[in-house]
Parts: structure tokens; C-alpha cells; sequence
């Protein structure tokens, strides 16, 4: 394996040959992808196939993938399912991003892009469809070299086999006869359909195997090449300053003592802040210190955290908000029942804080547009630089690289517009690397968000009644009209209207209340707000009925065998019933999100001084097929500590319309010496793939809220949990 | 001008004196392993070694590590040959986006040349780096597993 984004930019020298006709092998990507989505014809399936794997005369297999890698191994699990199913060796195989082209749009989200943990639920039947396809192909064009019927062929290892005369074939062999000219494959029929079948799953050979991860190698050796370490011909280097009031723009700027020191070539302003461009990135950024700026300041500049709090409150109080969800008849159940129970659950603004902060190079001239980037959203990059720059979409080409951190943040596009006005600007390639200040202080931030659940119970105890209002700022208003509709944002209400317990009479209410913030996905999105609400809530009521919080779910999960399944587990690997010492306690949580389900169990200790360790997590998933055991455990290990962190310390306040956060001594996230034991266990399942890079985030400030209730007895509704000087050690 | 020894070589860079090292590696050698991830020794993605010891490389000037040798992680695999621990990191896909890694990498080498065996309290207290894409649990079973060899 190698790995194109490590080495090299520019494509490989691939063997282009179309053979002509419908069904013809053709082995090297064409030129322009095919205009439209396949449909289920022979031509089509062959051009699908010609646009997604190349196969050199040397036996290089190399395979596009259309989304991008920040982490979460698509670059290897895509790969695999077409190798898988053209029988190749895995040895052989190489990945280049493929080019941003309709063609390429994700098949459950119709973007190119990567988000919505859509990578594999997308590519999964659709791949090894393509990789079938291939197989066939190759297939029938050894069958006509041998003069033998396919039907006694099988590919495997990069080579097709004659099974009854053992002769065999390699692929580059195949792909260089027929590139000879009157090859002997140019007349060859696309195989009957049962050829192209998918394999069955008991003979899989790469699928469902840990093999490495393809970016491994550049990774570890220093070599992946990430936004920040472009390096073009001619290339400058800027740093930003972003207006420190949300909302500002520069008033007028002064930069005659920047402009005097060394290196330094220029200082723009672009949109949102001012650019100073230099021979180094560390010449821009000192002497972006010395650039005097005026802010022109919105009036609302007053915001922090409790007002924030306050403000969601009084909406909560005020607005009943537009309906989300709704069965049986919530606000009459509740007036009729035994007892109700109402409690408040709030959740911060967070920062993404990507490792590698927010970084863009943009080469701009007349003629065209080039991006190097890591980015999440490839069409709606492309277009956006079409706008900004006037230029025709085709002259627009995003160069995609190494994500250093995605987790929703590099969905946007506000570092390339700077790039691009930079470049604009001083006629060169420009990288813009933004300082972690500017990173942490200029989020599309994740949103607050107040929850307010009331339940009604019957003399038993059990649910009758449920009723979840979420008050907090919108993602989707006037942003993405489709997740907006009659007053309610999708992303806002996800886990909430979903909430999996028997209710009948049940009720979901959301009401918008903005700050000003610009606010947009993170990783899990609304469900890692909701479901702390649902989960939290469940458990409360449990413990006040004195009943077992695993049983009580349980109960109320009848319509759902799959959670069940994943509750069991976890709890049997956790060893739920067994005793914890004084000060001891497990919580336990639930997510069903993104077609994967998972129980979290988290154990802690409570210690003096209000100090806790997190000492274990258990984690049951069930997300259908896993295609590479290795990189699945890695994403739901990843998520769990990204859930913990944004529980235990998470929060982004406001101060004077100003971040109050700027690096990891204010921001802090988990590191290794708190970081628990964690167990991942994949549950077997025939069922439809899920997506796994979000589902682990979503049970983990539940489980751990619920694992110091039960420790301590102490309920805890606000994240996060550090505001009750909880510290974890 | 400063004069700096990074993974053997020489070099005299035209550049200030007090240049964080972190940036003469980026910019003046060319040598992007070493990752900026907060420019303020809060992070550790920006590790190397100096004098064979783990230095964070943003927090230290050129003009304090002048002549003395510097290792960065393209200076541990030379050739392009993974050492022991990397290849530890390929082999169990401990790297997500892998952005942290290299200053990881290196951090974990400085704690096994001089302490083969780590004790978990060890390895917590030798890493202190930051991997916002959790990679911590992988971290953690790879150094145990190099530690067993
Ligand atoms: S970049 Fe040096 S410690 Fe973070
Ligand atoms: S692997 Fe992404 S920050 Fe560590």
C-alpha cells in the first residue's frame, strides 16, 4: 500500500485504455467521470467501475475514494470493500481522493462530503457492487484469453485462476494485454450476472480483518502531508487576527510597523479579520502583533456564560416552542398522573479544537482557483470559492489532504475564504494557518442547549407521560432550509424525538433562542445534548422508583431487541450486579444513532476533595458488519474519550462578546494519565451496516453523570461537570 | 543566524535568534513532522529531542539549542524505515487522524531508551501530550506491548 497524500500530489502515470463498447474492461480512470449515477446496466456498471479503480500493467491497484480521512480510517475500510470483492491482493492496492465531481456524491447523503458518519453506510453496498463489477470484468477477459467459460474462473490475491487447467492470470498481466494493441481482450462479453454477485460474507478474506491502517506509515513517519505543511512554489505564509468580538470587522488597520519587518510581504484584510503575509509562518505572526487594528464592535457585545444560561432558561419558561414529535395526548397524561417529575439538564457551546488548528493554502489568478485543504464538505467548498472568487465551478479544484481534526469544524469554509482573499491579494500561493487562539476563539461553535423534561408516573411508578422541550440556538435556521422546517432545527430535536423508552403519551417541543454565536455541528450533534437529557432523566427515574437502572430500561424497551441486546452485553461485561465498595458506583447509557446502537457503562470512584477517577468503560456496539474490527474499536475508543472530555471539562463562555477560552490551559480535554480502561466489544449482526464515528460520544456524559449519582448520590444536570468542582484525576 | 544539528545534519538558518525552534524546523529546514498545535508547551505536538532528551519545541528558542543535536521524527525512522515503535503504531492502527502522533511518537521513545519497562504512572507522567481523537487506550496497549518484548 502507499499513500498518495503523503507523497505526491500530482496522479500517478495511470494506464488510460477505454476499450470501446458497452461493457468493455477499461483499466485507468477516464478522463471525466461518468455524467450520471449508475443505473443497472452493463455500460453502466463498467464505467462505474472505470471510475473508481485503476489497474496498472505492474498489477497497482489503485482505488479512489471520494471522503476525506480525519481519523476515522476511510481511506482504509473504502478501500477494502472494493479490494475485497475484486479479489485483490491488499499489498498491491494504493487510494488517491477521487476528483470533486457529482459522480462521486456519497450515496445515503448526495454530497461529497464527510459527516453524518455516512462514509461506510454510504459506500457499503454500492462499493462492492463496483468491486464485483471489476471482478467480472477481469473475469471474462482471462475467460476469452483462455477461451474458456468464466463460469470456471475465480479472482483472488490479485490473479485470476482457470480453476479445472490451474492456469492463472495476474491482473497487470490482464491490464497489459489489453492494452496491446489488438489484444486478444478486446472483444470480451461482460459476465453473466451471478458473476458480479457480492461475496457472501463466510468468504471474506480482507473484510472484517484489523489489516493496518493505509495512513499509518506517513502518519507515524512524519510524512502525512496536512494542510499546515503544504509547501507550494512561491508560497507565503499568513497568520490571521479574527475580530475578538463576535461579530466585528475591522474598522481600519494600521500595519506600516508589520510591513517594516523581516519577511514580511503584506497585510490584507479578509473576511473576518487581518492577514499578514510572510517568507515564514512565525515572521506573520509576529509581525501581526505589531499590526495596528480597529475593530468596529455590534452593540451586543455583552454575553457570558450564566447570562447564556439564564437566557435559555427564561425562553424555556416563556416560549412553548413548535412541536417536534408528538403521541397520544402528553399535556393530559400529565395532568392526570400519580406524581410528575421535572428536571433541567444544560449543556454548554464547546470548540471543536481540532488538533491541527484551522489551515488553508489558496492559489487564486485569474484562470482559477486552487485549494489545498482538508475539508469535510468538498461541493460546497468548491462552490463557495466559485462565488468568492467569480470563477466558473470547473475552474475551482480542491486539493484534499490530511484532515489534523475534523469532528464538523472543517465542514466550513471561513479559513479558505481568508486564503483565497490573501492569495487574491499578493498574486502567490497562500497557506493560512490560524494561531489555537484564533482557532478556539473563532468556532462555528457546538450549541448550548437547555432541556427541560417532565415525566408522569402512575402509582407504580412506571411512564405515562413525557414531555422534552429543547430550548437553544439553531444549526439549521437559514443555513440548510431542509433541517429547518415549521420551526423546528433536526439537528436540535435528534435523540430527543427518537428517545427509544415505552411512553405513551409522549411530546418534544423545540423553541429557538440565538446569542449571536455562530454555531454548527460537532461530532454526535444533537444527540450528545438530548440524549444526556433522555438518559440522565431515565435514570432518575429509576432510582426514585428504587428500581435496578438496567432493568428499568429493559422494561421499556420491548419495541427495541437491538438496544436490549447491547444493554446486556454491556452490563455483562461490566458485571452489573456485582457489589462496588463505598464511594464506588456504575452508570449505565444508551445511543441509537447513525444506524449503530451502544450501551456505555462507566465505573468511577469518588475521592476527597471533590476529585473523581473514571476507571472503567465497557462499551457494547452493534453496527451491523464491521469491516475492519482494528479501526472500528479505535473510532468508539476515540469517541468515548472525546465524550468524557466534553463532559468532565468542555466549555466555551462568552465575556464581553469575546471568547473566554483561548488554548488547552483554559480549554482543557482528556489526556492519558485520566483516560480509563476501556473496553469495546462489537456484537455479531446480519443486519444493515451502521455508522460508527459519532454513536460513541452520545452515551458518555450520561453514563458518567449516572455513574457519580450512583456513587455518590449526587445528580449532577450541568455540563460540564467541572462547574460542580468535579475534578478528574 | 543561528547554527542547528537536526538529525545530523548542519545547517546555518539566516533567521532570528530567538525563532522558536517548533518554526525553524517548519519553515527554515522544511521538516513539517513537527506539528504546531498551541505554540505555548501545552500540547506536546510539537516534541523532538534535544541532547536526547524530549523538549517541546515551541517553548525553546533556536539560539538556547544552538549545536546541539536534535532529533525530530523524521530523524527516527532514517530512511524511511519505521524503529520499533512506530511500526508498534502501524501494526496495531493506533493513529487516527494523526495529527498528535509524531510528538507522541517521540515522547514514547524518550521514555523507552530511558526506561524500558514503564509502569503505567510511567507512562501517564512521560505523555502528557494531547490527542483530540482519543487515541489514548491504542497509545497505551502499544507501549504495553513494547514494553513486553
Ligand atoms: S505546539 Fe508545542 S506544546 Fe503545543
Ligand atoms: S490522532 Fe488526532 S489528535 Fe491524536
Amino acid at each position: 500500500m502507499t499513500d498518495p497524500l503523503a507523497t505526491s500530489l500530482t496522479r500517478r502515470g495511470l494506464i488510460r485504455t477505454v476499450a470501446a463498447g458497452a461493457g468493455a474492461l477499461t483499466l485507468g480512470f477516464p478522463l471525466a467521470p461518468p455524467r450520471a449515477a449508475p443505473a443497472d446496466t452493463g455500460a453502466a456498471w463498467a464505467s462505474a467501475v472505470n471510475a473508481w479503480i485503476a489497474i496498472g500493467t505492474d498489477g497497482a491497484i489503485t482505488i479512489r475514494v471520494a471522503q476525506s480521512e480525519m481519523g476515522q480510517g476511510v481511506h482504509t475500510a473504502l478501500p477494502m470493500l472494493i479490494a475485497e470483492e475484486l479479489g485483490a491482493a491488499w499489498s498491491s492496492v494504493r487510494v488517491e481522493m477521487a476528483p470533486v465531481d457529482d459522480f462521486y456524491r456519497n450515496k445515503l447523503t448526495g454530497d461529497y462530503g464527510t459527516h453524518t458518519s455516512s462514509s461506510l453506510r454510504g459506500g457499503y453496498d454500492y462499493l462492492r457492487r463496483v468491486g464485483a463489477e471489476a471482478r467480472g470484468l477481469l473475469i471474462a477477459a482471462a475467460a476469452v484469453a483462455w477461451d474458456v467459460p468464466g463460469e470456471e474462473c475465480s479472482a483472488a490475491d490479485g490473479t485470476v485462476l482457470h480453476r479445472p487447467s490451474g492456469r492463472s492470470l495476474a491482473f497487470g498481466a490482464i491490464a497489459a494485454r489489453a492494452l496491446a494493441p489488438r489484444g486478444g481482450l478486446s472483444a470480451f462479453r461482460r459476465p453473466a450476472a451471478s458473476a458480479t454477485a457480492p461475496k457472501a460474507r463466510s468468504d471474506w478474506r480482507l473484510l472484517g480483518t484489523p489489516l493496518p491502517r493505509i495512513d499509518g506509515p506517513a502518519k507515524v513517519l512524519g510524512r502525512a502531508v496536512f494542510a499546515a505543511d503544504i509547501r507550494l512554489p512561491g508560497m507565503l505564509h499568513a497568520a490571521v487576527r479574527n475580530a475578538p468580538v463576535i461579530g466585528g470587522r475591522v474598522a481600519s488597520f494600521d500595519a506600516t510597523a508589520a510591513l517594516a519587518m523581516p519577511g514580511v510581504a503584506a497585510a490584507v484584510e479578509v473576511p473576518g479579520g487581518v492577514a499578514v503575509v510572510a517568507a515564514s509562518w512565525w515572521q506573520a505572526k509576529v509581525a501581526l502583533d505589531r499590526v495596528q487594528i480597529s475593530w468596529a464592535t455590534p452593540a451586543s457585545g455583552a454575553l457570558d456564560a450564566a447570562a447564556i444560561v439564564s437566557a435559555l432558561q427564561a425562553t424555556a419558561e416563556t416560549d412553548s416552542g413548535a412541536s417536534a414529535f408528538r403521541a397520544g395526548d402528553a399535556k393530559a397524561a400529565l395532568e392526570r398522573a400519580h406524581r410528575v417529575v421535572a428536571q433541567e439538564y444544560a449543556v454548554p457551546f464547546l470548540a471543536h479544537a481540532t488538533m491541527e488548528p484551522m489551515s488553508c493554502a489558496a492559489e487564486v489568478t485569474p484562470e482559477g482557483c486552487d485549494l489545498w485543504v482538508g475539508t469535510q464538505g468538498q461541493i460546497n467548498l468548491r462552490d463557495t470559492a466559485a462565488a468568492f472568487t467569480g470563477l466558473p465551478r470547473d475552474k475551482v479544484r480542491v486539493h484534499t489532504l490530511y484532515l489534523g481534526g475534523g469532528f464538523g469544524r472543517r465542514y466550513q469554509v471561513d479559513v479558505a475564504r481568508q486564503a483565497m482573499a490573501a492569495s487574491r491579494a499578493v498574486n502567490r500561493p497562500v497557506l493560512v494557518l490560524w494561531s489555537r487562539e484564533e482557532d478556539m476563539g473563532h468556532d462555528i461553535y457546538r450549541p448550548a442547549a437547555l432541556a427541560r423534561v417532565r415525566a408522569g408516573l402512575d402509582a407504580a411508578g412506571g411512564i405515562v407521560a413525557w414531555r422534552h422541550r429543547v430550548v437553544g440556538p439553531s444549526i439549521n435556521a437559514g443555513e440548510n432550509p431542509g433541517g429547518w422546517k415549521g420551526g423546528v432545527d433536526s439537528y436540535a430535536v435528534e435523540g430527543a424525538v427518537e428517545m427509544p423508552y415505552r411512553v405513551a403519551h409522549r411530546r418534544v417541543d423545540y423553541a429557538q433562542r440565538e446569542f449571536g454565536v455562530p454555531v454548527g455541528v460537532m461530532r454526535g450533534v444533537g444527540y450528545v445534548m438530548n440524549v444526556f437529557a433522555t438518559e440522565s432523566m431515565i435514570d432518575e427515574l429509576a432510582l426514585s422508583a428504587q428500581r435496578d437502572p438496567l432493568r428499568f430500561r429493559r422494561d421499556l424497551l420491548g419495541a427495541h431487541p437491538r438496544l436490549v441486546r447491547v444493554l446486556d452485553e454491556a452490563a455483562a461485561m461490566a458485571d452489573w450486579t456485582a457489589p462496588m465498595g463505598a464511594g464506588r458506583g456504575r452508570g449505565i447509557a444508551l445511543a441509537d444513532a447513525y444506524g449503530a446502537v451502544m450501551a456505555a457503562v462507566v465505573e468511577v470512584t469518588m475521592r476527597p476533595r471533590g476529585r473523581i477517577s473514571v476507571d472503567r468503560v465497557y462499551a457494547a456496539v452493534e453496527c451491523g458488519p464491521v469491516v475492519n474490527p482494528a479501526i472500528a474499536e479505535g473510532q468508539v475508543e476515540g469517541a468515548i474519550v472525546f465524550g468524557l472530555s466534553g463532559a468532565l471539562t468542555g466549555e466555551i463562555g462568552f465575556k464581553d462578546g469575546a471568547t473566554v477560552e483561548s488554548n488547552w490551559d483554559d480549554y482543557r480535554v482528556l489526556r492519558l494519565d485520566a483516560t480509563p480502561r476501556v473496553d469495546v466489544k462489537f456484537l455479531a449482526s446480519d443486519g444493515p451496516i451502521g455508522g460508527l464515528g459519532e454513536i460513541g460520544v452520545i452515551p458518555m456524559a450520561p453514563a458518567l453523570a449516572n455513574a457519580i449519582a450512583a456513587a455518590s448520590g449526587r445528580r449532577l444536570r450541568t455540563l460540564p461537570l467541572s462547574r460542580h468542582g468535579i475534578e478528574v484525576e | 543566524m543561528a547554527r542547528l544539528t537536526v538529525n545530523g545534519q548542519a545547517h546555518d538558518l539566516a533567521i532570528d535568534d530567538d525563532t522558536p525552534l517548533l518554526w525553524a524546523l517548519r519553515d527554515a529546514l522544511g521538516l513539517t513532522g513537527t506539528k504546531y498545535g498551541c505554540g505555548r508547551g501545552l500540547c506536546g505536538a510539537c516534541a523532538v529531542h534535544v541532547d536526547g532528551e524530549v523538549v517541546w519545541s515551541c517553548t525553546v528558542a533556536v539560539g538556547a539549542v544552538a549545536g546541539k543535536p536534535i532529533v525530530t521524527i523524521e530523524g527516527l525512522s532514517p530512511g524511511g524505515v519505521p524503529d520499533a515503535i512506530q511500526q508498534a503504531w502501524i501494526d496495531d492502527s493506533v493513529v487516527q487522524c494523526g495529527y498528535c502522533h509524531p510528538g507522541i511518537v517521540m515522547a514514547v521513545a524518550g521514555l523507552l531508551a530511558a526506561n524500558p519497562r514503564p509502569t503505567d504512572a510511567d507512562i501517564a507522567a512521560a505523555v502528557p501530550n494531547i490527542c483530540r481523537c482519543g487515541t489514548y487506550p491504542r497509545i497505551r496497549c502499544a507501549i504495553e506491548k513494547l514494553a513486553k518484548r
